[in-house]
């Protein structure tokens, strides 16, 4: 605009002015400018300039006039350029991702369509322009800029605005966003004041009314999806009832812990839930341990046995072998087969033995004082000398 | 310096030959004229506004649909009111629930101006609106409130509690030309010596669900042990059966064996097994005998002809 401005000021009939003094128009540039917007609708050229600039302006003005170069032409000229700026301000260009509105007289108009257009500028027109695309942020109980940040002027009181009674008359901490974006630029523009405010405030009232009706336990654990989904849900529908024109893309819980105060009793519990299970897994692994060995041993047992059996049938069947076979000898001479067993049987048995032949007679007094049994108990270990046979 | 000095004169002399062409001074004044005539005739209304006309301080007109509007010069003034949802919010203050408990509860109301006649006339702006409105929607939390429990206000009941005080608000207000378009609390929470309170109960309940899962867990643990011996202790004990059971029948078998061979002949069998003990069980170097020279294995040992 201003670049427009110095242009056409260094051309055509301003030259004989800049032939005067370089300096002059330059220095009642910022004057013409601020003319040219605020007087635009009903601009009278030169007289209205005289009325308003300065005295150097003024002289200039005086100049031409006394100099007598046709005054009428000159303020044609400025009416017909100033009139050409205001006209110029009314293009207006409508991104995709922004949304406009025109309003004639205060009085909505059309929605402003996208692409390069044109409305007749201020004072008659109005364009308003907002991006529909943009998702702003609203965050609570917490600041992720790290400034201490208001809304409203007040320092937001971050704990006051975190600490929240659940439906079990307990206190939670709890951090939570708010991303919206505007989805109908005119109820957003024609019905809500403060749009960021009035977000903020539902937003709370939202939050703090699902969590009032959600126990602790649910909104510390598995709850939360749902507490973001119903909040989200409850926001939506009081910006509605508002015809705010937002419309509510995330809510969504940073963080919810118990109050920092009662935290380590809170952190114990999971300890203990841990602890629980260390326990249990211990005693698995002692039930692990001694279950299989006891199977081991049983089968052990098992195998001994089974062992045991097959030791004695073999054994008795060779036993009855064995006698079957002795019997047979015996079946062809019995007297004399059982004699001979007998004589046999008794010589391995007084040969091998450590042996005390007392004659019958002698027996028939005191034996038992011949033998101290304790010294025959000590001379077993040797070999007795008078041994016979 | 110099400059100003020399352009008084010189604008002196401007002015006193435009202040002499009549013409054009006819032509400025005509005009200053006719710009002042068309500003205080013509005002414009936005889509967000309504407005009220005045006559010597007396409304007379209503204005509810925007663009450009045209009043008389002078006599009439125009006042414009927001269209728009306008919020207003009360401070945090206790209140007292039906059972006695305290609760710091604040709350917004969200309203329009419907009535700008109605609103004017009573209240004048929004600042007499703020005072008047502020103190009708404290007193009606604090009646809805006082009327329930904090139980109740910890359910889903609060969306019904906001909707009666809104009721409330909405009939009270009636006369400031007001439309309560909506009431919501904000923060419902307990003063802060109950908080104190209800931390030391949050804080003892975790303490005792704690101590009640590590003895769950130990319970559990010995559940299992008790458990794993005992099956231990069966496994054994069914082993140990089954042993004997097969024992037994070894043995049985071998009974058998034996009754079949030694059946044959049980007096022989008598002797050969009685052999067989003998030379088993007394054992060379193991067994001490004191004998008598009797009997039949020493029949000879006396004399050859022992008959």
């Amino acid at each position: 605009m201003l670049k427009f401005f110095t242009l056409k000021m260094n051309q055509g009939p301003w030259g004989p002015w800049s032939g005067d003094n370089t300096q002059k128009p330059q220095n009642s540039n910022p004057q013409f400018k601020a003319d040219s917007n605020q007087n635009s609708g009903k601009n009278n050229g030169g007289k209205n300039s005289s009325n308003d600039s300065g005295p150097d302006f003024f002289k200039k003005i005086t100049d031409y006039f006394s100099n007598n170069k046709s005054p009428k032409k000159l303020a044609g000229l400025i009416v017909l350029s100033i009139t050409a700026l205001w006209l110029a301000s009314g293009f207006y260009k409508i991104n995709p991702d922004e949304n406009g509105l025109v309003l004639y007289f205060g009085k909505f108009y059309s929605i402003a369509t996208p692409g390069l257009n044109y409305y007749i500028p201020y004072p008659f027109g109005e364009l308003v322009k907002k991006s529909v695309t943009t998702v702003n942020t609203e965050e609570f109980g917490y600041n992720s800029n790290g400034k201490k940040s208001d809304y409203k002027k007040g320092e937001r009181n971050l704990e006051a605005e975190s600490l929240m009674l659940t439906g079990d008359e307990n206190i939670v901490d709890i951090e939570f966003q708010v991303q919206w974006q505007i989805s109908n630029i005119e109820e957003y523009t024609f019905n809500i004041t403060e749009p960021n405010l009035t977000i903020r405030k539902a937003a709370e009232s939202a939050m703090r009314e699902v969590i009032a009706r959600t126990p602790i336990s649910e909104a510390l654990s598995d709850g939360k999806s749902n507490i973001e989904q119903t909040t989200r849900a409850l926001l939506q529908q009081t910006l509605d009832s508002y015809k705010a024109g937002v419309r509510v893309v995330l809510v969504q819980l940073r963080r919810v812990d118990p109050p920092s105060q009662v935290i380590d009793a809170f952190r114990d519990v999971q300890t203990a839930k841990a602890d629980k299970e260390k326990e249990i897994n211990q005693a698995q692994a002692y039930a692990n341990d001694i279950i299989p060995r006891a199977r081991g041993s049983a089968a052990q047992l098992q195998g001994q046995a089974e062992a045991y059996k097959a030791e004695v049938v073999t054994n008795a069947e060779g036993e009855a072998e064995r006698f079957l076979a002795v019997y047979r000898q015996y079946a062809k001479s019995k007297q004399v087969t059982k004699k001979r067993i007998y004589l046999e049987t008794m010589e391995k048995i007084y040969r091998d033995s450590d042996k005390v032949l007392i004659d019958k007679n002698a027996a028939k007094s005191s034996v038992t004082s011949y033998f101290p049994l304790n010294d025959l108990n000590n001379a077993a270990a040797k070999p007795k000398p008078e041994a016979t046979k | 310096m110099q400059q100003q000095n020399q352009n008084p004169k010189q604008q002196n002399k401007f002015m006193e030959e435009f202040f002499q062409n009549k013409k054009a001074l006819r032509f400025m004044a005509i005009s200053t004229v006719i710009l002042v005539l068309i500003i205080s005739t013509i005002f414009t209304v936005d889509q967000r506004q309504q407005a009220l006309i005045l006559q010597f301080g007396e409304p007379i007109r209503l204005i509810k649909t925007p663009g450009l509007k045209f009043k008389l010069p002078f006599l009439q003034n125009v006042i414009i009111f927001d269209k728009r949802i306008l919020d207003l919010g009360i401070q945090e203050q206790e209140v007292i629930a039906s059972d006695q408990k305290r609760l710091i509860i604040n709350a917004y109301t969200k309203y329009r101006i419907t009535d700008p006649l109605k609103f004017y006339t009573t209240v004048r702006n929004q600042y007499g609106l703020n005072g008047k409105l502020g103190a009708i929607l404290d007193s009606s939390m604090r009646q809805v409130i006082g009327e329930v429990t904090l139980s109740e206000l910890l359910t889903i009941d609060r969306t019904n509690i906001m909707a009666r005080i809104k009721e409330i608000l909405a009939k009270e207000s009636q006369i400031f030309g007001v439309e309560i378009v909506d009431v919501r609390i904000m923060r419902g929470d307990l003063p802060k010596e109950n908080s104190e309170a209800i931390f030391a109960r949050m804080q003892t309940e975790r303490e005792k669900e704690a101590r009640e899962i590590r003895a769950k867990g130990a319970e559990e643990a010995e559940k299992i042990k008790a458990e794993a011996d005992k099956q231990r202790t069966i496994i054994l004990a069914d082993a140990k059966k089954k042993s004997d059971i097969a024992k037994g029948d070894g043995e049985a078998k071998a009974a058998i064996i034996f009754a079949g061979s030694y059946g044959k002949d049980p007096e022989f069998a008598d002797f050969y097994r009685s052999m067989r003990a003998y030379r088993e069980a007394l054992q060379a170097d193991k067994t001490r005998m004191i004998i008598s020279p009797d009997g039949e294995f020493f029949k000879y040992f006396a004399n050859s002809n022992s008959r």
